[in-house]
């Protein structure tokens, strides 16, 4: 399991020069708007959505086939791109909290350009890459890296369109026994709370559901 | 054994394997041979449990699969491997992280004796390169069977012979074993103890090379030859826009049918006559 970490690491070590440049660029934008956002929310992100890339390049050379040949059985080939999942957002968390201080110390900007808002924001922005990567995943092991994003659209237009025809002619989503706009307010009010609850929840279910699909593919 | 499958059956839309059982013995080659799309792949896939099978029991060193079994089986495939962009110190560690026995002081070797750089990236080598390093990597965890399919496709002769002399001393460990599905099939007359041929996903034989050798000749005869031959002996039959091709067993070989070997018979030839060939209808 640790050699399929290692694996997928090392595939990040490829890319470091491509992320090193898009950053500068995120950092000079930053300068220029007076908010440093950007800067400290790219790196993050960009090693966020490389978790997925790694199922895109084990598909393009084929590797899955050679994975499954290999003495680990398929439950740890997913517990260990999970794992590995994992490790990532917390080293972009890390980078992010770095990028931060090292803004605040170093340039020493107006309370306008960095606040401790940016923190609240790395943090919902790593919450809602978890549980892309939650719905993604299970997707991705039943039907593949390069079939799924068309299934992932397919679902939210499905989903939309039910819940256009339900919220229209049904008014589902407004009466005494399901209200949205107080559902929005509750999330709204305990954020942090109903974050961390959903990233858990998706996070095991995803891990239950990619498990499943793995173990019935054929390659 | 170190592999043995017995009745195995896997079934797709357009194509099923069916009723396959087969046996790897240690310290022996054997070849699997087939056409494209015959179901080589496949077996190969459903022995490692890449693909799951419909029925049927694969048993790895005398015991049920378990997945902690591939520990002793070395894979190359034709198409599937590590990524390319990795370069050979990338993948000893992911190797050595993998494999139990994994040798990296002889992963090493191999590399400098087939004079691989260290620090290039895969996808720049050469198509016989990396065939090699897949090769290499297959043989540095010492694994008790090697399973390699179209291992030697894409290489020029002198590489494949020297791939070919690697497999046989693999063998030269009475434990190990090698199941070798290729197309080219003189390079499996050079080493293979045992045949597998597989045709449209039905075991056709599974026979020592020796014995299909002794068994089988192909005759070669003109249309007038053809009609005075005796219809009975012919295992399988192609007409040809000049001649016929017929495939007869060596025990019916009679004086005067030496006029009609032009060609050593080869595997290609018995392959090509029971694929394309038909049988005599007498």
């Amino acid at each position: 399991m640790r050699g399929l970490i290692i694996k997928d690491f090392l595939y990040l070590k490829n890319t470091w020069k491509n992320l090193i440049v898009i950053f500068i660029g995120s950092f000079l934008i930053s300068i220029s708007l007076g908010n440093f956002l950007l800067a400290i929310c790219s790196l993050p992100l960009l090693l966020l959505t490389s978790t997925i890339n790694t199922f895109q390049t084990d598909e393009f050379y084929n590797t899955e086939s050679y994975t499954l040949s290999l003495p680990i059985s398929r439950k740890k080939i997913v517990t260990s791109r999970y794992l590995y999942t994992f490790i990532m957002v917390a080293l972009a968390f890390f980078i992010g909290l770095v990028i931060y201080y090292l803004i605040y110390f170093i340039i020493r900007p107006n309370s306008r350009g960095l606040n401790t808002d940016m923190l609240k924001y790395l943090l919902m922005m790593e919450s809602a890459s978890i549980i892309v990567n939650a719905i993604f995943y299970p997707v991705i092991y039943k039907v593949g890296c390069e079939k799924s994003r068309l299934v992932m659209l397919s679902i939210v237009m499905l989903l939309l369109g039910i819940g256009s025809i339900l919220s229209v002619y049904i008014n589902v989503f407004d009466n005494k026994y399901f209200n949205l706009i107080k559902i929005i307010n509750f999330i709204q009010d305990r954020g942090v709370i109903v974050l961390g609850c959903a990233v858990i929840v998706s996070s095991i279910i995803s891990y239950i559901l990619s498990i499943l699909f793995y173990r019935h593919r054929d390659f | 054994m170190n592999i043995e499958i017995t009745n195995l059956n896997k079934k797709f839309t357009d194509f099923a394997l069916q009723d396959i059982s087969i046996n790897i013995p240690k310290g022996k080659i054997v070849g699997l041979i087939g056409e494209n799309g015959a179901g080589k792949t496949t077996l190969i896939k459903c022995i490692l449990n890449v693909m799951h099978k419909d029925s049927g029991n694969v048993k790895l060193f005398d015991q049920e699969y378990q997945d902690s079994l591939k520990e002793d089986i070395g894979i190359i495939f034709d198409d599937s491997f590590i990524n390319e962009s990795f370069n050979i110190m990338d993948l000893n560690l992911i190797m050595k992280n993998i494999f139990k026995k994994w040798d990296s002081r002889l992963f090493f070797k191999y590399i400098k004796s087939f004079k691989i750089p260290k620090n290039k990236e895969i996808r720049k080598l050469s198509t016989g390169m990396k065939k090699k390093v897949e090769i290499a990597a297959a043989i540095s965890r010492h694994p008790k069977v090697l399973i390699l399919d179209e291992p030697t496709s894409g290489l020029d002769p002198v590489m494949r012979s020297e791939i070919l002399d690697m497999f046989s001393e693999f063998v030269e460990n009475e434990e190990c074993s090698i199941l070798l599905s290729t197309h080219i099939t003189s390079d499996l007359e050079h080493i293979a103890d045992e045949i597998i041929f597989i045709s449209n996903g039905k075991l056709i034989f599974d026979a020592p090379l020796n014995e299909i050798k002794e068994s089988f000749i192909v005759l070669e005869l003109t249309e007038e030859e053809y009609q005075n031959f005796n219809k009975e002996e012919i295992i399988r039959l192609k007409k040809n826009r000049l001649d016929y091709q017929v495939l007869i067993n060596k025990k019916h070989m009679k004086e005067e049918y030496q006029a009609y070997i032009h060609n050593l018979t080869t595997l290609d030839d018995i392959m090509l006559l029971y694929i394309r060939g038909t049988s005599c209808a007498v």
